[in-house]
């Protein structure tokens, strides 16, 4: 053991940057090296959350703050980063547990609990030091309120989902300022008449239900989710790399929802793409999207209330409210 | 480390996407721009995708200007919704809360088309408006397998008492007018089921 703490802190600093350094190596002029001083937020560990959060990870993100209330159960095995023995264990737990494994040296929070039960000025702090946000929720509402929360505290967001049994999936972002929010984004999915995407509600616990889909499929999706992400995260670096030229084509030309068919015929990607030689499966389409102009968040009529403060307890039980 | 230190702030991002927009329209279709223009592919208000030719080629354009800024509202969501209770509530509306909880909303009671008595309580979850029958006990109802329950999906109500009002807004309505009228609505679909043994709820998924 050293004497001086101090001298022991220097080398563990000095470490801790030769370490991430190392990881730029493979990823030289594609990810800037600034993103050790970046941090994501993560809302929801399942299988695209903790795949995304993973690949972060690895790719040198230098701080994560993840958040889940679930625990991991058996069939989470197929298409998560978790293992037999985290059975019954938190996702949060065994998420940054799995992660430090990894990079020992990434500064990672872990809540287990629903966002919608965290202390306000908690999340608050974290949110303020947040440059990214993963939606991986199976919640409309705790998916929501993120997006509310990116719009007000002006951070990028990105969420990536399947459907349709895994046929389609789809990667949206937004960009404050810039892009539509995440809601007005996906809006016509839902309130249209394009009901085959709508996904299943499990009436038990009031959450999207688990869509039924194999691991690649749901890893090729999260993939460029991840991709995705890190390209916004290079947005914010001087230095010039090619996954910022790759995220400013796409927001440049007002593209901000990637559609990919997994299956040969998705009509959503394949209605563009049928007349084109040699398309099978995974086809996709970039699509622009627009704000709703009544939108509080991004439309015309913002409105200046601060999300985390409006958040309301989930109600389990309504017995008491009857008098 | 603090965010923006040593970084671009969010604004300087915002300043070189707007510069790379200005540019691409700009260059038109002018070959050995930055980032090669390609024909876009819209989501109309039908939920339908379409491409930049279907989009302009239709009678009403579905473009619409990115926003920059916009009227800022002052007054906070409780002011505002309690106007709105005010003018479209039933008049026995009263405000709950429980603090201990966390837990706030408007409770409400109706008696509808079918003469029965209903008691509401309306929340905002943070996100949207959220609607639970707290009479009568349908959701126990439901946990104890009534045969007028077949499934929590012919009722279109939670296991917690929350009612289903749609697709989207998780399974709430984006507004409080809104997702009273729903209520409404809901609570006359159940009647029907519990007044004609074997009916189905009369309204489709959507209401």
């Amino acid at each position: 053991m050293a004497d001086n703490p101090l001298e022991n802190l220097e080398d563990s600093v000095q470490e801790r940057e030769d370490f991430f350094q190392a990881l730029y190596r493979r990823n030289d002029g594609l990810l800037p090296k600034t993103l050790s001083q970046m941090q994501v937020l993560v809302v929801g560990l399942g299988s695209v959350g903790s795949y995304i959060a993973e690949k972060l990870v690895r790719a040198g993100v230098g701080s994560l703050v993840l958040i889940d209330h679930d625990e991991v159960e058996a069939h989470n095995l197929t298409r998560t980063v978790y293992r037999a023995k985290d059975i019954g264990k938190k996702k949060a737990d065994c998420l940054k547990y799995h992660l430090q494994e990894i990079n020992p040296w990434v500064s990672l929070q872990g809540y287990d609990c629903k966002l919608e039960e965290m202390e306000k000025n908690e999340l608050r702090g974290i949110v303020k030091k947040t440059n990214l946000i993963v939606s991986g929720a199976d919640n409309n509402t705790t998916t929501a309120i993120l997006n509310r929360i990116a719009y007000h505290y002006d951070i990028m967001n990105v969420s990536a989902m399947l459907y349709k049994k895994a046929q389609g999936g789809e990667v949206v972002f937004s960009v404050p300022g810039i892009t539509p929010c995440m809601e007005c984004g996906v809006e016509s999915r839902y309130t249209g008449d394009t009901g085959e995407v709508m996904p299943d509600k499990d009436y038990g616990t009031g959450n999207l239900a688990g869509e039924l889909a194999i691991a690649p499929d749901v890893h090729t999706v999260s993939a460029i989710g991840a991709k995705i992400c890190l390209s916004l995260l290079s947005l914010l670096s001087d230095e010039e790399v090619a996954m910022q030229k790759f995220i400013q084509g796409a927001l440049s030309q007002n593209l901000h929802m990637l559609i990919i068919g997994l299956s040969p015929g998705f009509e959503l990607t394949s209605h563009f793409t049928q007349k084109a030689s040699g398309q099978y499966a995974f086809d996709s389409v970039w699509v622009t999207t627009q704000s709703r102009e009544d939108c509080p968040y991004c439309g015309t009529k913002k409105e200046e209330v601060d999300p985390i403060s409006e958040i309301q307890a989930s109600i389990e039980s309504i017995d008491d409210l009857r008098f | 480390m603090r965010k923006g230190e040593a970084m671009r702030s969010m604004d300087e991002v915002r300043r070189g996407i707007l510069e790379n927009q200005k540019q691409i329209d700009e260059a038109g279709d002018k070959e050995g721009q930055a980032f090669p223009k390609t024909d876009k592919v819209f989501i109309d208000n039908k939920g339908k995708m379409k491409t930049q030719e279907e989009v302009e080629s239709g009678e009403e354009s579905s473009s619409s200007e990115l926003p920059q800024d916009g009227l800022k509202i002052s007054l906070t969501r409780q002011a505002k919704d309690r106007k709105i209770v005010k003018k479209k509530l039933p008049e026995n509306t009263q405000w709950v809360e429980q603090k201990e909880k966390g837990i706030s909303g408007w409770r409400y009671e109706i008696i509808n088309d079918f003469n029965d008595e209903f008691a509401f309580f309306l929340t905002y979850d943070g996100a949207y408006y959220q609607v639970y029958c707290l009479k009568p006990e349908i959701d126990n109802k439901m946990r104890r397998g009534h045969p007028d329950f077949g499934g929590a999906h012919d009722g279109h109500i939670y296991s917690n008492g929350r009612l289903c009002m749609g697709s989207h807004y998780n399974s709430g309505w984006n507004s409080l007018e809104g997702a009273y009228a729903k209520s409404v609505l809901w609570s006359n679909g159940i009647s029907y089921m519990l007044h004609e043994p074997g009916a189905k709820f009369p309204y489709v998924y959507n209401q």
